[in-house]
């Protein structure tokens, strides 16, 4: 694919997020826990987004400061009265250490600037697909759960449970087959 | 997996860095492989065969295998 193309393909990316983002604010009557949400998955995205491209010290930098300022004001938040949910400052504590998580894993591959070569690759595809796997026993559990042992547990719960499980599971299993050297 | 890609890298006066450098692979893969703990694709095994001058053959073996020169004896 040439440089035009994936250009092309990044801006409409971009927009539809941005779309569905303004879409769920104006949804959701405009509150201040929606907003924040929004915000933290768009710096989610984005920081992901920038250490695929330009996984430099500059950007680790930003993305470690961004995910330390994420985890102070929602510990502050828990600590003093706002008019929060307590969901949203989960979240913000939950987003700040994927940051992290993110910070520590791309700062290993430091030495190989961005470089994906087929064995990373093979890694970070399986790391995503066990990621997967894991999240689908996780959901069958649940559900049995809720439908056969009667446990009650909020939808907002099941989706921040989600939320954490899905990128942090994916980052340990291609740290795990990294360390291991190959998916086999 | 056996491979003797130390050996002839270390013939070829190249370092893990020039190597990887050279298959466009990082150096951690050329450490894997050099460890055996890598199954490479054969596209990959195939240039860094040529790269060291040789072939798939003298590179890689498997633990039910012996060595090519074993083989031929």
């Amino acid at each position: 694919m040439n440089r035009t193309a994936i250009i092309t393909l990044e801006i409409i990316i971009a927009a539809l997020i941005l779309v569905v983002l303004i879409g769920t604010y104006l949804s959701s009557g405009f509150t201040y826990d929606a907003l924040i949400w929004i915000l933290l998955i768009a710096l989610g995205i984005g920081a992901m987004y920038l250490l695929k491209k330009h996984n430099s010290t500059g950007v680790r930098r930003i993305i470690a400061v961004m995910g330390i300022l994420c985890i102070g004001i929602s510990f502050a938040g828990i600590l003093t009265p706002t008019p929060l949910l307590p969901a949203t400052l989960t979240m913000g504590m939950v987003f700040g250490m994927i940051l992290l998580l993110l910070h520590w894993r791309m700062k290993r591959q430091d030495g190989d600037l961005g470089l994906q070569d087929e064995r990373s690759l093979r890694i970070g595809t399986y790391g995503i697909a066990c990621s997967w796997y894991l999240t689908y026993i996780v959901v069958i559990l649940l559900a049995s759960a809720i439908r056969l042992g009667g446990m009650q547990i909020p939808a907002e719960s099941v989706i921040i449970i989600l939320i954490i499980l899905m990128p942090i599971s994916t980052i340990l299993f291609q740290t795990y087959y990294n360390y291991k050297g190959d998916v086999y | 997996m056996y491979t003797r890609i130390k050996e002839y890298r270390t013939r070829e006066g190249l370092t893990q860095a020039d190597l990887a450098q050279k298959a466009g692979v990082r150096r951690e893969t050329i450490v894997f492989l050099e460890k055996g703990k890598y199954n490479p694709s054969l596209r990959l095994a195939h240039h860094i065969a040529r790269i060291l001058h040789t072939s798939i053959e003298e590179l890689f073996f498997f633990d039910d295998e012996t060595g090519p020169e074993m083989n031929n004896s």
